[in-house]
């Protein structure tokens, strides 16, 4: 009771709780936080009390004291740590609920991977009730994606979407409101990450830590060949010497890096279009499929995909919050419409 | 909005393309998108192509091909998009009214509900220490300016009506539940509508053979009534205030779950103590 009476003064929140970042979308207000999926812990002895969440947090990651640890609680989209991912989202909804009247009580759809366990579901329907949520929907990532980026789901017509996490990559086809075939594969932006830190080490032999890696990504990263060549200075601890060094590293060479992450998910692309039934193939074949997610900013990825298919592909607008925002809309479509697409209560 | 001035999409990259010399079938080969489509885009047909999203992320391939600012050739798009509005898919029709509409009424139902709430909180305080003592008078009040006089009588035109009845129910003997169901009429309609004073004598009563039990209560009291018979006259959570008044053949055994709520208790007009009257004690009692 009066917990509907707090969800009076709540607003209906989509979570994309994602391995990477955390986005929340707000009814008429939009993304209202996107921030790192990261918490900082400090530890008084057996005691432990949060430090910092998000972008703080992240800043701590790798750089922290040993009464601090600054961990990432989401791992391959689902929780590897129950606790400091209740922690994380009661911080994160109580962030854009700024009335501090009531404590928030507001009804969140959180996305979950589609190929999550009935386990990890739970987990994350109930870390989202213990952070203070009145009610919790879960649906499936692809799912809020195609809706974010504006595919005709409820239409008979295939759309696919491939949606490139952080900790997975999502690829499903999906028709009349349903998802018909979907896969997921534990490849994503982290993937990425670790290929580098693992590249430069290798032809380097110095070490760089995940935060540079990312920041190399960003910068030069690329998926395709034959686009403009950049280049970026970073400094490693050189292995053998022991001591921080210089050098340079080109978009060739990430290219090179990059390589087996992005073979697994052209291949997971092309499995998930050899199982298509024949019609949504085609509407496929015609129309073409789109990319969401964050994996979407790495340069030609499109392209990559385009050439390996030999489909179209398109990137979604605003490729990073299309889960984020397809929830949203989601809930919307459950309240105007009775809209049923929610995998489960 | 200055159409003209602007230079459509699909029109620039057709330019473009001619520029460079390709044909049509080389630029949707190089684009994996079918010749219709791209002769549709060309056109500026936009009928011709799926949604929006799909239309714009062809147009961004399309420039980055030509070697064109895809954001830019993009946004033309989704200015022209955004100004007719052709396209459904993009905007969700009838979307963004719904929560505006469902808005409003929600917060009237929440200031409904929270003023609900207060006044829940807040009223037994206030009527928890008067009581019994407020509400009578209010009902009191309610109805004796206009028929205070009026209103005895009826209520013993009432009683007499039924009493007759009763008796010929009594004589009759013929079905014993007709004879409870004819008992608690009478009590139903004398708890409801007789005045404070007691106004039927015992007497009378006593010649039908029936007793009276009067019991005036001033809390919330669960109880049992029994008759001679054993037959419950009545069961359950009797409301403060309630003077209740139960005919039936004494002795009567009673069952009362709160000692402290029965402020006063009359059997055939006569005063009886409880043995106890200590808040929440239990009493089992048979009269006389």
């Amino acid at each position: 009771m009066i917990k509907r009476i707090r969800g009076m003064f709540s607003t209906d929140l989509s979570i994309d709780l994602g391995t990477a970042n955390t986005l929340i979308y707000v009814r008429g207000r939009g993304i209202v936080l996107d921030e790192p999926s990261v918490v900082a812990i400090r530890h008084h002895g057996a005691q432990k009390s949060v430090a910092a969440v998000g972008a703080d947090a992240k800043r701590m990651l790798g750089r922290t004291p040993g009464n601090i640890t600054a961990i990432r609680p989401m791992k391959d989209g689902v929780i590897a740590d129950f606790d400091v991912t209740e922690k994380m989202l009661q911080y994160f909804i109580k962030k854009v609920h700024d009335t501090g009247f009531f404590p928030p009580a507001p009804r969140v759809l959180v996305c979950v991977p589609c190929k999550s366990t009935q386990v990890e579901r739970r987990a994350i329907q109930d870390s989202a009730y213990g952070a203070g949520a009145r009610d919790v929907y879960l649906i499936e990532e692809p799912m809020a994606a195609a809706i974010g980026a504006g595919l005709p789901v409820e239409e008979a017509r295939g759309s696919m979407v491939v949606d490139i996490g952080g900790g997975t990559t999502e690829i499903a086809l999906i028709s009349l409101n349903g998802v018909v075939y979907s896969e997921s594969v534990r490849i994503g932006g982290d993937r990425f990450d670790e290929a580098i830190v693992a590249f430069v080490r290798k032809e380097y032999g110095s070490l760089i830590g995940e935060s540079t890696a990312e920041r190399i990504k960003h910068e030069i990263g690329t998926a395709y060949p034959g686009g403009e060549i950049r280049e970026i200075d970073v400094r490693g601890r050189n292995l053998a010497e022991g001591v921080p060094r210089s050098f340079t590293l080109n978009s060739e060479e990430i290219l090179e890096a990059l390589k087996e992450p992005l073979a697994a998910i052209v291949n997971a692309v092309k499995n998930a279009l050899e199982a298509s039934p024949p019609e949504l193939a085609s509407d496929i074949a015609e129309r073409g499929l789109v990319i969401t997610g964050g994996g979407a900013l790495l340069r030609d990825i499109d392209r990559l995909l385009s050439e390996e298919t030999g489909l179209p592909v398109i990137i979604a607008d605003d490729p990073l919050t299309c889960v984020a925002r397809g929830g949203g809309k989601a809930l919307e479509l459950m309240d105007s419409q009775g809209f049923d697409m929610l995998a489960m209560g | 909005m200055s159409d003209k001035m602007v230079v459509l999409p699909g029109e620039r990259c057709r330019k473009a393309r001619e520029a460079m010399g390709w044909t049509t079938a080389e630029a949707a080969k190089r684009m994996h998108l079918s010749q219709t489509y791209l002769l549709a885009l060309e056109a500026d047909d936009y009928e011709r192509l799926p949604e929006a999203t799909f239309v714009k992320g062809y147009l961004k391939n399309y420039a980055r091909l030509l070697g064109l600012p895809a954001d830019e050739v993009a946004n033309t798009f989704q200015q022209m998009v955004n100004e007719d509005a052709f396209d459904k898919p993009l905007e969700l029709p009838s979307l963004p009214r719904k929560p505006a509409l469902l808005g409003r009424p929600l917060v009237w139902v929440s200031l409904l509900v929270l003023i609900g709430v207060l006044a829940v909180i807040f009223w037994p305080q206030g009527s928890s220490e008067t009581g019994s003592d407020t509400l009578a008078p209010v009902e009191e009040m309610a109805e004796e300016p206009e028929q205070s006089e009026d209103i005895e009588q009826p209520v013993e035109s009432e009683v007499g009506e039924a009493e007759p009845f009763e008796s010929a129910m009594a004589d009759v003997d013929a079905e014993p539940s007709a004879e409870i169901d004819a008992g608690q009429e009478v009590a139903d309609v004398t708890d409801e509508t007789v005045a404070e004073e007691p106004a039927v004598d015992p007497d009378m009563l006593a010649s039908n053979g029936l007793d009276r039990l009067v019991l005036d209560l001033s809390a919330d009291c669960w109880m049992e009534i029994r008759d001679a018979n054993g037959r419950v006259l009545r069961q359950g959570v009797k409301p403060a205030g309630a003077l209740m008044r139960v005919d039936g053949k004494a002795p009567f055994s009673l069952k009362i779950g709160n000692a402290a709520a029965i402020s006063e208790l009359f059997l055939n007009g006569e005063v009886v103590t409880l043995p106890t009257d200590s808040p929440g004690s239990v009493v089992n009692l048979t009269l006389p």
